[in-house]
């Protein structure tokens, strides 16, 4: 059976023994594969992981490439409530892991088997350092102090949010036997909830006033960054859609409509921790408009939710803000199937 | 009160300071919330974290044509090709080991937020090395099954590898980390893969990948090599100083025994290289000999050892590869990655890594 070749090289021999090489790329599984520290990440099983991997390294960026003079010039002349959202965000986006409870991603990594999904978890790492080399950044050059963002962002808003997350989340770990169904949900319920409901919708008012305040010249270096910021938030979120369908194509058992419901029913609870927010926060002095800002939410979490091949909820017929969806690098389902060829090439220039 | 990080001077409140400082520890530290890396406790982390930064590279950023040439050609022997799989083979299994057991054990232990960067930044090379050895592979079109079934079921590989695993595998669990013989297993475990894996363990085949380069052999494998060896070089002297940290913060660990049990394991790990170097490298391939890279193996252990405060297992050896060390001494003119700085910066806080590196 076993087809095997002998190799010899002066004294030594080696035999290669093909069927047990390709045992292991058969192992190959989002969970419950081989489970190898390994880093064998050839053959490929997931070429989309790679391929994700490939397009995440060529937008590789520095939060200190991006020139920052002009926002210096401004700050000290930016008005009192333009400020406090951009401290608010600093704030809040310092403490954002917590409040999304993204270690969560840990665990998942240490769940997932096959390496190719685990090369491009690893780039979860890099894209945290990247979110202190922006604080470093940020609060260097434009020389404010993080512990004064962090009492701004000691309200209510934020709260809610992380007790939304912790509340929701499965209590997983590294010895889960994910073999039962309720485990292969606990771990798609996490994914989920840390990646699509937080990650993906909360703290967006900030980051659109943000986008909103760089639109009119205020602060464009800052805008930039958040704008590359959500552009690696952006490949997670395509990262995770991706992991959860072949983790459904795998384990069929996951996607029952009981599950699916519930899942929806995260994202519209996730939507109204965000509106919590915007009423919050002085948008308005932002240039948005806080009821339009709601529907972008939600236009936001169909989307999202679209994605994950879940039902719409909200069914807007149009973004309220196109000039949003370039900053948020959000590609609609429409846009993208008309644009999907043109998407790989899209991030070579212009956004690095 | 003001915190300086990468020139930029941050204001910061010092009674705030002061408590985020006294939350940092490598054992036993406290979750600081939100932006806690100023002030800093462990300036050299992000020291190192910045040098590594700076040395960012890309595998598709090095050319391999030349290699590609030189493997179909007749101007290279199928040994030298074997040596080349073999690397590959290895270090794609190595590489994953190192990278998991930077996520998965020491980031899970430390909560400083300069050490979780630092560490992080090891993990993530972790991964463009992979990463490097995919786009060798997929370069010459070897196959990879190839890469990885030469070392099925070879014995001193098996060994090498349970050395590392087994020990990462013993530090996954809920430790109680108040105690001292979970504090030396910490230690051990920094010790085991920063001085022990990927100080010494790694260097039977850095040296035959590298000897091949020296005569111009695989020129982009080659300098990929390079690089890789240049980041572990780093990763060394980072596991050291952590080593060093928790023995300054726990001084209780640090017992003769301890240290003699440190010396034993670095005993282990030249053993199973040297019979590793003996059943599977062909050394007089590419012109050098078995017992000149034994000699290499005990030369470099006994200084990642010395450099950990450890008495050495052989002592008074010489070096007998000089030219290896200048392998990673990397010069500036061969930087081809435009607008990123490539010469490694040496520091006066990290007197001593180019001395410490191979």
């Amino acid at each position: 059976m076993a087809d095997t070749v002998d190799i010899v090289l002066g004294e030594r021999t080696f035999t290669l023994d093909r069927n047990k090489a390709e045992e292991a790329y058969a192992a190959k599984k989002v969970i419950n594969g081989r489970n190898s520290m390994f880093f064998n990440i050839l053959p490929l099983k997931y070429n989309w992981a790679y391929e994700l991997y490939k397009e995440m390294k060529n937008s590789h960026w520095e939060p200190a490439e991006v020139d920052l003079k002009v926002d210096i010039a401004q700050i000290g002349l930016l008005d009192e409530s333009c400020l406090k959202i951009i401290k608010t965000a600093l704030g809040a986006f310092a403490k954002s892991q917590e409040m999304f409870q993204s270690h969560g991603i840990y665990t998942v990594r240490d769940l997932v088997t096959a390496p190719e999904l685990k090369l491009v978890f690893g780039r979860f790492v890099h894209e945290e350092n990247t979110r202190s080399d922006v604080l470093v950044h940020l609060h260097g050059s434009l020389t404010i102090n993080p512990m004064e963002c962090a009492e701004l962002a000691a309200i209510p808003a934020f709260a809610s949010k992380q007790q939304f997350a912790a509340s929701k989340l499965s209590p997983i770990d590294r010895n889960t036997d994910t073999t039962k169904t309720e485990n292969k949900q606990a771990v798609a319920r996490n994914i989920f909830l840390i990646n699509q409901c937080m990650e993906g919708i909360q703290c967006f008012a900030l980051w659109a006033s943000i986008f909103s305040l760089a639109a009119q010249g205020k602060l464009p270096g800052t805008g930039k960054v958040f704008n590359k910021l959500i552009g690696d938030i952006t490949f997670r979120l395509s990262l995770f859609d991706q992991l959860l369908q072949e983790m459904v194509s795998e384990n069929p058992d996951i996607w029952t409509d009981n599950f699916k419901d519930e899942l929806t029913h995260y994202m519209v609870g996730a939507v109204n921790l965000e509106k919590e927010l915007i009423s919050a926060l002085p948008v308005a002095d932002a240039g948005l408009e806080p009821d339009a800002l709601e529907t972008y939410i939600e236009f936001l979490a169909d989307e999202r939710l679209a994605a994950c091949k879940l039902p719409r909820q909200f069914h807007h017929a149009a973004s309220p803000f196109p000039w949003l969806d370039d900053q948020i690098h959000l590609v609609t389902k429409q846009a993208a199937a008309v644009s999907s060829s043109t998407l790989n090439t899209s991030f070579d220039d212009d956004d690095l | 009160m003001i915190a300086t990080l990468d020139k930029h001077t941050i204001p910061l409140n010092s009674e705030k300071a002061d408590a985020i400082l006294a939350k940092k520890k490598v054992i036993g530290g406290e979750h600081i919330p939100g932006f806690g890396l100023a002030p800093l406790k462990y300036e050299w982390a992000y020291e190192i974290y910045s040098n590594m930064r700076a040395n960012h590279w890309e595998p598709e950023d090095i050319p391999m044509q030349k290699d590609v040439e030189q493997w179909r050609s007749d101007e290279i022997s199928d040994v030298e090709r074997w040596i080349i799989k073999m690397g590959i083979g290895y270090f794609s299994a190595a590489e994953g080991i190192v990278g998991d057991n930077m996520i998965h054990v020491i980031c899970e232990l430390v909560s400083a937020p300069e050490l979780e960067l630092v560490f992080r930044r090891h993990a993530h090379e972790e991964n463009i090395h992979a990463d490097s050895l995919v786009y060798m592979v997929s370069s010459l079109g070897l196959n990879p099954h190839e890469c990885e079934a030469i070392f099925e079921g070879v014995r001193t590989v098996q060994e090498k590898t349970d050395f590392v695993v087994t020990n990462s595998r013993s530090l996954r669990r809920d430790m109680d980390m108040s105690l001292i013989e979970n504090k030396q297993a910490l230690a051990r475990n920094i010790f085991i893969f920063g001085q022990c894996m990927e100080g010494t363990q790694f260097y039977g085949l850095f040296g035959m990948i590298l000897s091949l380069y020296r005569q111009n052999k695989f020129p982009g494998i080659g300098q990929m090599f390079r690089y890789t060896l240049r980041d572990e070089s780093n990763h060394i002297e980072l596991l050291r100083n952590l080593l060093n940290e928790i023995r300054n913060e726990n001084p209780e660990i640090w017992t003769d025994e301890f240290k003699e049990d440190l010396r034993n394991t670095m005993g282990e790990a030249t053993k199973l290289e040297k019979n590793f170097i003996r059943d599977c490298l062909p050394v007089s391939a590419v012109g050098l000999n078995i017992e000149d890279f034994h000699q290499y193996i005990d030369f470099i252990a006994d200084r990642r050892l010395t450099t950990c405060g450890l008495e050495p297992l052989v002592g008074d050896v010489k070096n007998p590869f000089p030219w290896l060390a200048e392998m990673i001494d990397i010069k500036k003119e061969q930087n081809f990655f435009e607008g990123r700085v490539t010469e490694y910066q040496k520091s006066t806080a990290l007197g001593n890594i180019d001395d410490d590196d191979l």
